[in-house]
């Protein structure tokens, strides 16, 4: 079997779970604990600790698996183990909390140093009437016009296919046309059969 | 669900900014302890704003004074809902967010020269500064200001300035305090970066971090890691597509 890896990364709370159970054939592997940190359980009351896992076949050769990595910095760690190998990632990011700016700025300049894979920038909850509007979230983030930067829902399936298509877009405009030819991508043979 | 933060994390005038850029429709709370604030916004500008003194029961300002009393906080917690009967809300706030924003960095000058000129006493010790960049190119000195700074180079303190000048210290210190502003002298073996020389930006938090940015850039568009062939890609484009 064929893999292909993508990443869903971004702050606590920004929405990666949600994101990945949307459009996930299977049920996520979810491995999620209670919050301990009181501040943080304002925010929400379950986080992912390890990673959330999704995956969607494209056809009996080729699955496509999905990675959400966990949100809090102290396990940043975990970050450089699920990016081996992604061939792209989406960083999501929490419209309606300013605070999520900075911290997502660091989460991508720390991407940055992981990983050479493209990756665009998810805004989410933009139903969110309060909602940041792209343009003040693109300036905060400091994020080149070159890297996309779309409006998500992540409770949505149609938002995150948009969201997964544009991603899809991103890598393949740096596949240059001469190299056509038909290379495995990530190729983890039974790992996850 | 609303949008929810701190002023640290985004300044009052960004939010004003969305507000209007957003066509936003709704009420801001703002909470800095001991004080409350509230701000109606229909179709992205104020129509009023009200702060109060949640201790002792008492209203603080309102309308147009209220904004400007707001815009010097700087810890507030917010949060901004969307909320349809702001737009039913009587108009108190008639001139524009960016007069109104102007305003109070008048104020904020203003009471920064001020502390400023407080600070300073006869034993104040003055220097030529060392960066006659940070001058404005475009400064008209008059004939006191000229005079004053004329002493700065023989004398330590405002002390010999006024004995040099003969002028009273009421008269020596404003002058001063607007050399100061200019950044044409500073308080010598004092802080250098006093609070005049603050960028009174409205735009708060916008930590740069183009480095990082530069480098996605080239990241984001090399192909380095192994990239799926086109052909796979496109199959796996029209899966999700179909989803």
């Amino acid at each position: 079997m064929q893999a292909v890896k993508l990443v869903i990364t971004g702050a606590y709370s920004a929405g990666k779970t949600n994101f990945i159970r949307s459009i996930s054939d299977i049920e996520p592997v979810l491995t999620e604990y209670e919050v301990t940190d009181p501040e943080e359980r304002l925010l929400k009351k379950e986080t992912t600790v390890a990673l959330d896992f999704g995956k969607i076949a494209i056809s009996e050769e080729v699955v496509l698996f999905l990675f959400g990595t966990p949100g809090q910095e102290r396990f940043d760690f975990m970050w450089e183990v699920l990016s081996e190998g992604c061939v792209g990632y989406v960083v999501m990011v929490d419209s309606c909390r300013p605070a999520h700016l900075l911290e997502t700025q660091r989460l991508i300049a720390r991407f940055a140093t992981i990983t050479d894979a493209p990756f665009v920038v998810a805004a989410n909850k933009q139903d969110d009437p309060a909602a940041l509007p792209l343009s003040y979230i693109r300036r905060r983030l400091q994020l080149p016009f070159e890297i996309p930067l779309l409006p998500c829902v992540a409770t949505e399936r149609e938002s995150v296919k948009n969201v997964l298509l544009a991603l899809l877009d991103h890598i393949d405009q740096g596949i240059p046309d001469s190299d056509d030819e038909e290379i495995p991508p990530t190729i983890v043979d039974g790992m996850f059969s | 669900m609303a949008l929810e933060g701190t002023l640290q994390d985004m300044s009052l005038t960004d939010l004003f900014a969305i507000f209007r850029i957003g066509v936003k429709t709704g009420v801001l709370l703002l909470k800095q302890h001991p004080e409350r604030a509230v701000v109606y916004v229909a179709n992205g500008s104020l129509v009023d704003a009200v702060v109060f003194n949640e201790l002792h029961r008492r209203l603080i300002a309102n309308g147009e004074l209220a904004i400007i009393h707001l815009l010097a906080w700087e810890n507030a917690t917010f949060t901004f809902f969307s909320d349809k009967s702001a737009l039913l809300c009587q108009r108190r706030i008639f001139r524009d967010n960016d007069t109104l924003i102007r305003e109070a960095l008048d104020n904020s000058s203003s009471s920064r020269r001020a502390a400023l000129e407080r600070s300073l006493t006869l034993d104040t010790r003055l220097a030529m500064t060392l960066l006659p960049e940070r001058a404005d190119p475009a400064i008209n000195l008059d004939l006191e200001q000229w005079r004053i700074l004329s002493q700065i180079s023989i004398c330590d303190t405002i002390q010999e300035i006024c004995t040099n000048t003969r002028k009273p210290a009421e008269e020596v210190i404003p002058v001063v305090a607007g050399l100061i502003k200019f950044g044409l002298i500073e308080v010598k073996d004092e802080a250098r970066n006093l609070p005049f020389y603050d960028n009174v930006s409205p735009y708060k938090n916008n930590q740069s971090a183009p480095e990082a940015a530069g480098k996605l850039l080239v990241r984001a568009n090399s192909n380095r890691i192994r990239q799926p062939g086109k052909r796979l890609l496109q199959a796996i484009m029209r899966r999700v597509h179909n989803l």
